[in-house]
């Protein structure tokens, strides 16, 4: 549900990163930036062991040494909950100026970008970003087709019906036509190719034949054309 | 002696744009037409594209094989990342009616006219799962099977995802898609 956070990341922007003066690009790119320091409360037992120094460590009296080789022996193959207890415990025996108290408080913190903040593992898509607009866009036209008593068919293209007003808002499907049609024509064209269709099917002796859309580009033209001439 | 119940190749449905669709490699090339309207160019990483509706006619196969052609020529997509795919079926001839979550029945970015604040993640997860597409790292047209499913209803929509780690070439001279129904035919 990537895409779902997105949206509530582009609604609110938290940040203030300005998302909304960035194409989609721009802001796969302020999402995956790794600018965010935070606090870590679990870091691998085996990232505790590579933080301490062998040589600090073997000056450690004998109980202190136990210890710690007992948490470590005990967290090897487990996160360890590095609270404050456990780090005064830490700082206890490898204490400021020490190689191994640097190394552990660098375990302390992690950076991360936003999109991990918010709960995104891996790639961010900006395709994602794009439908999270799309949804962001369409929310006040929603409500105002929900308010008028319509259905609401996806943002409108802003350009005006090519046939006059009609019911819904106005789509632009230029890969199919070319032109601006508002639903209620947009409904009158397709039920037109459909009978269509339907009788173009029945007239074929080959019942695999009809196994085709049943509004393809050409027929669509044809009956736009028809309804132009009327 | 009982009849065995093969099965043969229907016609096939090609899924593409017809002004454009001209494959300069036979080799990847599936169909020899396109009569199902579906746009993938420039197809952003992450988007979604919805087919027009199709009608799969009065009597149909029980299961249809789904071939993709996807075009990353100019393009840098990912190796091991995905093209997902689902059939949205529909019980009407009508394009705007009885379509999953409502949308328009439309060639369009996907959900295209759904109803409700939907998210093309969630669109999704309302069609049927047809399989995926796993590309390589090559700016060529890229071509092989998706899966195979057996279709609800004598209507519906392809619904692709490009999840491939970049956009589709902007054209549609390559981008291409096949459902080849899979006929039982008793002998």
């Amino acid at each position: 549900m990537s895409a779902r956070l997105i949206v509530e990341e582009l609604r609110s922007d938290p940040g203030d990163r300005g998302y909304s003066g960035m194409d989609d690009r721009a802001v796969v790119a302020e999402l995956t930036r790794s600018d965010i320091t935070r606090s870590r409360e679990l870091v691998a037992g085996s990232e505790v062991i590579e933080a301490i120094d062998d040589a600090e460590l073997a000056t450690l009296q004998r109980n202190a040494r136990g210890a710690v080789s007992d948490l470590l022996n005990l967290y090897a193959e487990t996160p360890i909950y590095v609270g404050q207890a456990t780090r005064d415990m830490l700082d206890g025996h490898f204490p400021p100026g020490t190689q191994t108290h640097a190394a552990l408080h660098a375990l302390y913190v992690e950076t991360i970008s936003r999109a991990h903040e918010i709960g995104i593992q891996g790639r961010v898509r900006v395709g994602w970003v794009t439908d999270a607009r799309r949804v962001l866009r369409e929310e006040p036209l929603r409500a105002a087709a929900q308010a008028a008593g319509e259905r609401f068919h996806g943002e409108p293209s802003g350009a005006a019906c090519e046939f006059g007003d009609g019911p819904g808002l106005s789509h632009s499907i230029p890969e199919r036509l070319g032109t601006h049609l508002c639903w209620g024509h947009i409904q009158e064209l397709t039920q037109e190719t459909g009978k269509r269709a339907l009788t173009r099917a029945a007239l074929d002796p080959d019942p695999t034949a009809q196994a085709t859309s049943v509004t393809p580009d050409d027929l669509l033209n044809e009956v736009l054309a028809e309804m132009r001439s009327r | 002696m009982a009849n065995e119940v093969l099965v043969k190749e229907g016609t096939h449905i090609g899924l593409g744009v017809s002004g454009s669709f001209s494959p300069a490699d036979a080799g990847t090339q599936w169909v020899s037409s396109i009569g199902v309207v579906l746009t993938l160019s420039a197809l952003a990483d992450g988007a979604g594209r919805q087919s027009d509706k199709m009608d799969l006619g009065a009597t149909r196969a029980r299961r249809y094989a789904l071939l993709a052609a996807v075009d990353f020529t100019g393009e840098t997509p990912t190796s091991g990342e995905i093209l997902h795919y689902y059939w949205l079926p529909s019980t009407s001839t009508t394009q705007g009616t009885g379509n999953v979550a409502g949308n328009s029945g439309a060639d369009a970015a996907a959900p295209g006219g759904a109803l409700g604040s939907i998210t093309l993640a969630e669109f999704a997860l309302q069609g049927i799962f047809i399989g995926s597409f796993v590309n390589h790292d090559g700016a060529v047209v890229q071509n092989g099977p998706v899966g195979v499913f057996e279709p609800p209803t004598r209507y519906g929509q392809l619904l692709v995802i490009n999840d491939s780690g970049d956009a589709l070439e902007a054209d549609d001279v390559e981008n291409h898609h096949a459902l080849i129904p899979i006929v039982d035919e008793v002998q």
